[in-house]
């Protein structure tokens, strides 16, 4: 078929549908595809890049399968990056390029993003005059001033439970809190803790991840005190509303996993 | 083989009890839809909203409805697939999870659209705002190129490599 027929919007349509391999490949096709998928309004929601070496860098998206990884050029990568939604870096090499700056969202991977290193992020961001939307603590240890400056700047914090046992009262009490539980360890260690602290104070959950866990009792805390629910990977939550408290439910297992979880997240 | 129009769900030869929309194609030829299945059309619903339409006597009484760039051969496969859809609860676009179709349902889509190699069908369900149709008719063509390599891309999807050697040089 002759895809230049089929009309613009359906175009856009047609991208939207297109895992993140396909999109990148069609980007590379012609200068009008090229065109066509810098201007597509689809974002990515996770996307993730490191270990730059020349023209090139890895790229991460979160699909189906897991992340993976592309070998991207440079060029590609800028464009595709803009507009991501939510963009995880891992700096252990230190380098920073200035399309950080751009992400809606930035988050932070990994417990080789050492505090001192998001410091110099931060104060890169604050130099742009804006705010983080959010920022993601995964693995990471807490830091004091690092907390500090997040109560006062970002407008959103994520964590996982492996943040918790340097930093739990600290994480708990920011204005924003997205929680990600992703190893049912971490859940039968500190579950618990959150739930005690956030019933004490009355707060509301504002997002709660739950991934590749099995169901458990206590998980229906939830269902209580948050907006919204997602699940991912292979353990596929379900909960039920109740009095139509969560609002959203995601399960991840769709090949579009990464465009699924951008709608859900944006919606929310 | 082309469809035959006379004998096809949609041709106008059909019960008049039932409550009928009908069309004209590109080429003329008149169709009928029962009311369910052609209100999946958001075109259809916003003429009859514009007209006034709001009983079935009136929807028995109206002109057809002419639709200027919808040929005949893929109305009838808009037929086919409103007809099959007509008792399924609205499409939602951004709340997807709740268009969860039964197995059944997603094999029958998936062989209707299968076979699909025109754009026909696409432009129809574009024009006649048809959502559910829509997205699946996106789905498929985005399914064509999975796993291509950017050369098999530009074959199926008939595109022109038009970058110059500099360009292609800098995306190696």
């Amino acid at each position: 078929m002759n895809f230049l027929d089929v009309p613009l919007a359906c175009q856009y349509k047609v991208l939207n549908f297109l895992d993140s391999k396909s999109f990148l490949k069609l980007s590379s096709t012609s200068t009008y595809c090229r065109t066509l998928a810098k201007n597509c309004p689809r974002k990515f929601f996770n996307a993730r890049f490191e270990e730059y070496s020349g023209n090139k860098c890895g790229f991460m998206v979160q699909e189906e399968s897991g992340w993976r990884s592309y070998d991207v050029p440079w060029a590609n990568l800028e464009f595709l990056l803009r507009d991501a939604v939510l963009l995880s870096v891992s700096i252990s090499e230190g380098k920073l390029p200035d399309i950080n700056l751009r992400a809606q969202y930035l988050t932070m991977v990994g417990s080789e993003t050492r505090p001192a290193k998001l410091m110099e992020i931060f104060k890169r961001y604050k130099e742009a005059n804006r705010k983080y939307e959010g920022v993601m603590l995964w693995g990471l240890p807490a830091e004091e001033n690092l907390m500090a400056w997040l109560n006062e700047n970002a407008n959103r914090v994520t964590a996982g439970l492996l943040s918790l046992p340097h930093s739990k009262y600290t994480v708990l009490k920011m204005p924003k809190l997205y929680l990600q539980l992703q190893h049912d360890a971490e859940i039968q260690t500190y579950l618990g803790i959150v739930i005690d602290e956030w019933t004490r104070n009355e707060r509301e959950i504002e997002d709660v991840y739950i991934g590749n866990i099995p169901i458990r009792p206590d998980l229906k805390f939830f269902e209580k005190h948050t907006n919204f629910i997602s699940g991912g990977g292979k353990g596929e939550v379900r909960f039920g509303s109740v009095d139509g408290k969560v609002l959203r439910l995601k399960l991840e297992t769709d090949e579009r996993g990464s465009f699924i979880t951008m709608d859900m997240f944006g919606g929310a | 083989m082309a469809p035959n129009f006379e004998e096809a769900p949609g041709s106008s030869k059909r019960l008049k009890e039932e409550i009928l929309y009908r069309f004209h194609s590109k080429e003329g030829h008149e169709f009928t839809m029962e009311k369910a299945a052609a209100e999946l059309s958001g075109v259809v619903k916003q003429i009859s909203q514009d007209l006034g339409i709001d009983d079935d006597e009136s929807i028995r009484n109206m002109k057809p409805i002419p639709l200027i760039n919808v040929s005949s051969e893929a109305f009838h496969y808009v037929v086919k697939w409103c007809e099959q859809h007509k008792t399924m609860p609205p499409w939602e676009q951004d709340k997807w999870w709740l268009n969860e179709r039964d197995e059944e349902m997603k094999k029958w889509e998936n062989e209707f659209l299968g076979g699909l190699t025109s754009e026909q069908l696409f432009d129809a369900a574009n024009y006649m705002d048809i959502k559910c149709l829509l997205d699946k008719c996106a789905e498929t063509v985005a399914g064509m190129i999975k796993g291509k390599s950017v050369e098999e891309i530009r074959e199926i999807w008939e595109l022109e490599n038009d970058f110059t050697p500099e360009e292609e040089e800098a995306m190696k």
